[in-house]
């Protein structure tokens, strides 16, 4: 039973760093991001790559993934971000569907539908993690880490113009402010972000394959911040709390495996659609207590 | 050879597309509803002709109707109950399209529970192969390709040349415009969502006799519709239909030379082609608003 929480722990904690990391694309910039599992899967890609052939030192693994999933980031989202909002999201989608196909076809750097296995346990200055509580300890410290770079963010003099480009976009231009480059910048920290949450995830499983990366998974990262409540730091944690805690309850109660998957689907769409009716700013909205204070 | 039959089918597999991407451009263009939900129009039509056919014995007349009644219901019954609340709230376009996201998710996985995850198709005439010379392609093929060829430009007559088509373009147009006039644009969003989803309900019906049906066909089909959508510029109905034949016979073509596993990375290649080279679209005028 401890085993099972420690691991449910583990897999929430990786789940918050990526919901706090599509947030920064989501509700602070404005935008609409459908392609979050690409950047995940190459940060566990990398970090994976890098852990097999050069060294399990996480932080110099993740350090490595950052950088290549933050440019990655920045290099999709020159041409992306310069079409309107509505192509943005299918563009978005499209990118995920390549990048899928990628992650399957390219044998020779991702292992294709196999995958890479044997991933090291993760080294942090000289010790090696095998066991899951001090693994939980190590995404601890990575979560904090990433609240604290936000609120950094989202205090910071960049921080208030995407939130003015948000709030009124063309405000924000006539003070100056240039929005391509702002939802540039933002979508390379959420990029590189995302790539802690993979870095954490392929040390973790020891073993990444395309199926963590699809469609599905970056609707589901996208279920998280909108059930929560986008643009605050609260919110993306009570959906990432909803959407993992949520399939184990299910499993308590013994619902069989076949219905299970459609099952909780179901219920994550009908709260989007909900929650968009009636409460469009998310869980969060319950108990507004980040949110008014950044109005 | 191989080019020939291929290019072949994909004009077949491009009439599907076009017809669905139509009904997506109607809609957009006149109510400015992403309705990313269209993808399930598709499959329910899909699927309540082939249960009909299938496990009622349906004369497959009456099939047709219930697939084209279904398809009207859901297309106007999704817009009356969740677009149009949040019209009256001047909902933000992430709003709505999240909510229409939500549906599209919802009703896939409600087919998956109805249906299972597997394959459906049906064999009959309409799946028989037809051969001219080298070439095989199935009566379905053409009955597709035909029905295109009819149903479009008759969308684009109603369009062009009735009382109903000027109004879906002054609604295009400027839909403050139309209200400040007295009219009530309500009846006719009403009327799109319904011409619109009508659209697939040909592509729908013979799904299962060319590929088969799945419920995950209704994400795959709702891009696709998108994509050409935007290819030919997203204000242009006939733009959708050449948008939806181009990435037709670009993923059937694309085959020759690539191996299957990209057949849906092609369409998606194209449209980020687009986006970079010419966002406004092959027969776009207005261009981006940005």
């Amino acid at each position: 039973m401890l085993a099972y929480l420690l691991n449910l722990a583990i897999l929430l904690g990786i789940a918050v760093i990526l919901a706090w990391s599509l947030n920064v694309l989501i509700g602070f910039a404005g935008i609409f991001s459908v392609m979050h599992a690409v950047f995940y899967g190459v940060g566990a890609y990398v970090a994976a790559q890098f852990a097999l052939h050069v060294s399990s030192d996480f932080v110099l693994s993740t350090m490595v993934a950052m950088i290549v999933t933050g440019a990655l980031a920045f290099l999709v989202a020159v041409p992306v971000l310069r079409v309107r909002e509505e192509y943005f999201v299918v563009a978005a989608i499209g990118f995920q569907m390549v990048a899928s196909t990628i992650f399957i076809t390219w044998e020779s750097a991702t292992g294709g539908m196999g995958g890479l296995t044997g991933i090291p346990p993760a080294k942090v200055f000289g010790f090696e993690l095998i066991s899951p509580a001090a693994y939980l300890v190590l995404t601890l410290v990575c979560a904090l880490i990433c609240v604290l770079a936000l609120l950094a963010v989202v205090r910071s003099p960049f921080g208030r113009a995407l939130k003015a480009l948000r709030d009124d976009e063309t405000a924000a231009i006539a003070l100056g402010k240039h929005p391509v480059k702002l939802r540039l910048i933002a979508t390379t920290i959420g990029g590189a972000m995302a790539a802690i949450g993979g870095s954490l995830y392929a040390f973790y499983v020891s073993f990444v394959n395309p199926e963590s990366f699809t469609l599905d998974y970056s609707v589901l990262l996208m279920a998280m911040v909108i059930i929560g409540g986008a643009g605050s730091l609260l919110g993306p944690v009570l959906g990432a709390l909803f959407i993992t805690v949520f399939p184990a309850l299910l499993n308590f109660l013994q619902v069989p495996s076949s219905v299970l998957g459609p099952v909780q689907q179901i219920v994550y769409g009908m709260m989007i659609v909900l929650l968009m009716l009636f409460m469009p700013e998310g869980l969060v909205s319950a108990g507004k207590l980040i949110s008014r204070r950044r109005k | 050879m191989l080019f020939w039959q291929l290019l072949l089918q994909g004009i077949a597999a491009g009439a599907g597309y076009a017809l669905i991407a139509v009904g997506f451009a109607l809609i957009y263009s006149t109510t400015r509803t992403f309705h990313f939900a269209h993808g399930v129009t598709y499959a329910l039509a899909a699927y309540a002709y082939y249960a009909s056919l299938q496990t009622l014995h349906w004369h497959p007349a009456a099939a047709i109707v219930l697939a084209a009644c279904i398809a009207v219901l859901f297309g106007v019954g999704v817009d009356a109950l969740v677009y149009q609340p949040m019209r009256r709230t001047a909902a933000s376009f992430l709003t709505l399209f999240a909510a229409s996201f939500g549906v599209l998710v919802v009703a896939v996985n409600c087919l998956v529970l109805v249906f299972g995850n597997s394959f459906y198709s049906l064999s009959g005439t309409l799946s028989r192969g037809v051969e001219y010379g080298p070439f095989v392609v199935s009566l379905a093929n053409l009955t597709e390709i035909a029905l295109a060829a009819v149903l479009i430009p008759l969308v684009l007559v109603i369009m062009h040349r009735t009382r109903l088509g000027t109004f879906f373009r002054a609604m295009a147009d400027n839909n403050e415009l139309v209200e400040v006039f007295g009219f009530t644009s309500r009846r006719y969003v009403r009327l799109a969502f319904a011409i619109g989803s009508l659209c697939v309900v040909p592509a729908a019906v013979l799904a299962p006799y060319i590929g088969g049906i799945q419920p995950g066909t209704a994400t795959v089909v709702t891009l696709v519709a998108i994509a050409a959508t935007i290819i030919g510029g997203i204000d242009s109905i006939a733009g959708a239909a050449l948008g939806g034949l181009l990435l037709g016979v670009a993923e059937n073509v694309g085959i020759w030379k690539l191996s299957s596993a990209w057949k849906p990375a092609i369409s998606f290649g194209i449209l980020l082609l687009f986006l970079v080279l010419r966002p406004r679209g092959m027969l776009g005028a207005r261009g981006r608003r940005a």
